[in-house]
C-alpha cells in the first residue's frame, strides 16, 4: 500500500480489509478495557429500576438506615462545630487578654509556643 | 451524491445553537483582560463545530429534540477548546484557526490559566443537564464525558512520550491506538454516543456507535494531518508543515520511518531528536520529500479513504434503521465531506 500508483481493485480491497481489521481490533481492545468498567460503575451508582423493584419494607428499612446514618453524621458535625467554636472562642479570649497586657502591639505567641521551653 | 453546501449549512445551523449556549456559559465579567477575553478567544474563532454538530445531529436522528443535547454539546466543545490551548503550548504551535495561538499572543502563563478556566466552565453545562434530562441520563452523559477526557489526555501523553523519547519504532497499529485515544473518543465516538443516549432517552446501547465514531474520527485525523503537510494555508488555518517541525508522529511520518533505508532513517531520527527551534524549514522540506518518495502521502490518503468507507458501512448499520431526516442525512454526508476537505 505504498509506492504502487494504481493497484488493482482486488488488491485494494485486500489492503482495505487488512487495515480496517487492524483498526477494529485496536478499538475492541480499548473498549473491553475502558468503557465496560465505566458502565458497570454507572450501573452500581444509579440502579433506579433495581431500587424500585425491591419490596417496600426493604426500601423503608434502607431509608431508615440511611436516615439514621445521616442523623449520626449531622450530630458529629454539630459536635465538631461546637468544639471548634469553643476553641476559637478560647483563643479569641486569650488573644484579647494578651492584647491588653504589657506586650500590647508586639507579635503574639500561640499558647503552644508560649509553653515551649526557651533555648538556653 | 454529496452536497458540500448542505453539510456546511448544517454545520452553520448547529454552530448557531452552540454559539447561543456559549454566550450563556462564558462569563462576561472581570477579569476580562487577563482571563475572560482569552477564554472567549478560541471558541469565537471560525471553527467548524464538528463535535457539537455530531452530538446534536445524532440526538435528532435518534428521535430526540436536538435542543436537549445543546448543553452536552457545549461541554464537549469547551473541553475541546481547553485541549487546543494546552496542545498549542505543548506543541509550540504558532497558529490556530488562522490566528495567532493564545500563548504566543498572551504568554504561556495566561494561556494555561485560560485553558484551566475553560475546563472548569465546562462542568456547568453538564450539571445543567440534571433539569433537562433527569438524574439517570445526566449521570450517563457525565460518565461519557469523564471517559472522553481521560482517554484524550492519555492519548496526548502517549504522543508526547514518543516525541520526548524520540521513539521512532511505531507501526501502524501503534498510531491507530494513539489516534483512538487522543482524537477519536472526543472528536466522534463520544459526541455520537452522547447524542444517541439523549435522542433515545437512554434506551439505546451506546456501544453501537463506537465503530462508526472511531472510523470517522481516525479518517478525520489523518486528513487533518495530510492538510498540515500538503494543504493550503488559507483554508487550513494552521501553519503548513508545522507538524513536521513539531516532530508529530503522524501516520505518514511513521510510514516514512518504516520505509526508509538505514541512512535516511538515521537522518530522520537525528532530525526528530532535536528541539523544535533547532529544526529548520529546509530540513522539514526534506522530510516531506522523503514522504513523497516513499509514497507516505498517498498511503495516508488511502488509509483515510478506507476508514471513511468503513465509517459509511457502520453508518448504515447504526443509523440505517432510523427515519430519513435532514439530521441523519447530515451525519451521512459528513463522512465524505471530512475526507474531501481541500488538500
Amino acid at each position: 500500500m505504498s509506492k504502487s500508483t494504481a493497484p488493482d481493485p482486488a488488491e485494494l480491497a485486500s489492503q482495505a480489509t487488512i487495515f480496517i481489521k487492524k483498526a477494529a481490533s485496536v478499538l475492541e481492545k480499548e473498549v473491553a478495557a475502558g468503557i465496560v468498567a465505566a458502565q458497570s460503575l454507572e450501573k452500581r451508582l444509579i440502579d433506579v429500576d433495581g431500587i424500585r423493584s425491591r419490596s417496600p419494607d426493604e426500601l423503608m428499612q434502607r431509608f431508615r438506615r440511611d436516615a439514621h446514618d445521616l442523623v449520626d453524621v449531622v450530630i458529629d458535625l454539630v459536635a465538631l462545630g461546637v468544639r471548634s467554636a469553643e476553641t476559637i472562642a478560647e483563643r479569641a479570649v486569650e488573644v484579647a487578654k494578651e492584647g491588653e497586657g504589657p506586650d500590647k502591639g508586639r507579635p503574639q505567641q500561640s499558647r503552644e509556643q508560649a509553653k515551649k521551653p526557651k533555648r538556653p | 451524491m454529496l452536497s458540500a453546501d448542505a453539510v456546511e449549512s448544517g454545520l452553520a445551523r448547529y454552530r448557531a445553537q452552540l454559539d447561543e449556549a456559549l454566550v450563556r456559559y462564558l462569563p462576561d465579567r472581570e477579569p476580562r483582560k487577563y482571563l475572560y477575553d482569552l477564554v472567549r478567544s478560541y471558541p469565537s474563532r471560525s471553527g467548524k463545530g464538528l463535535r457539537p454538530a455530531l452530538c446534536m445531529a445524532t440526538a435528532a436522528a435518534f428521535g430526540g429534540d436536538p435542543a436537549r443535547a445543546v448543553a452536552s454539546a457545549t461541554a464537549i466543545e469547551l473541553f475541546h477548546n481547553a485541549f487546543l490551548i494546552h496542545d498549542d503550548i505543548e506543541d509550540g504551535s504558532d497558529l490556530r484557526r488562522g490566528l495567532t495561538c493564545l500563548h504566543r499572543e498572551h504568554g504561556v502563563a495566561l494561556a494555561l490559566n485560560a485553558g484551566d478556566a475553560i475546563l472548569a466552565l465546562a462542568v456547568r453545562p453538564i450539571l445543567d443537564n440534571l433539569q433537562l434530562l433527569g438524574p439517570a441520563l445526566t449521570f450517563a452523559v457525565a460518565s461519557e464525558i469523564e471517559h472522553m477526557v481521560v482517554q484524550s489526555v492519555e492519548g496526548q501523553a502517549i504522543e508526547l512520550g514518543w516525541i520526548r523519547e524520540n521513539d521512532c519504532s511505531q507501526e501502524t497499529g501503534d498510531y491507530l491506538e494513539m489516534c483512538l485515544k487522543k482524537t477519536c473518543w472526543y472528536t466522534a465516538i463520544h459526541p455520537c454516543r452522547i447524542g444517541a443516549l439523549i435522542g433515545s432517552g437512554g434506551t439505546i446501547d451506546p456501544n453501537r456507535l463506537n465503530r462508526f465514531g472511531y472510523f470517522l474520527g481516525a479518517a478525520f485525523q489523518i486528513q487533518d494531518d495530510l492538510l498540515n503537510l500538503v494543504g493550503e494555508r488559507g483554508s487550513y488555518g494552521k501553519e503548513i508543515g508545522g507538524d513536521l517541525l513539531e516532530g508529530k508522529r503522524t501516520l505518514m511520518l511513521i510510514h516514512t520511518l518504516n520505509m526508509s533505508g538505514v541512512r535516511d532513517k538515521a537522518w530522520l531520527q537525528h532530525f526528530l531528536d532535536r528541539p523544535r527551534e533547532q529544526r529548520s524549514e529546509k530540513e522539514a522540506r526534506r522530510v516531506l520529500e522523503l514522504m513523497q518518495e516513499h509514497g507516505s502521502i498517498e498511503f495516508g490518503r488511502q488509509c483515510s479513504r478506507f476508514l471513511a468507507g468503513a465509517a459509511l458501512n457502520e453508518f448504515y448499520e447504526t443509523y440505517g434503521c432510523l427515519p430519513d431526516t435532514p439530521d441523519r442525512r447530515f451525519v451521512h454526508d459528513l463522512v465524505l465531506y471530512m475526507i474531501r476537505r481541500k488538500l
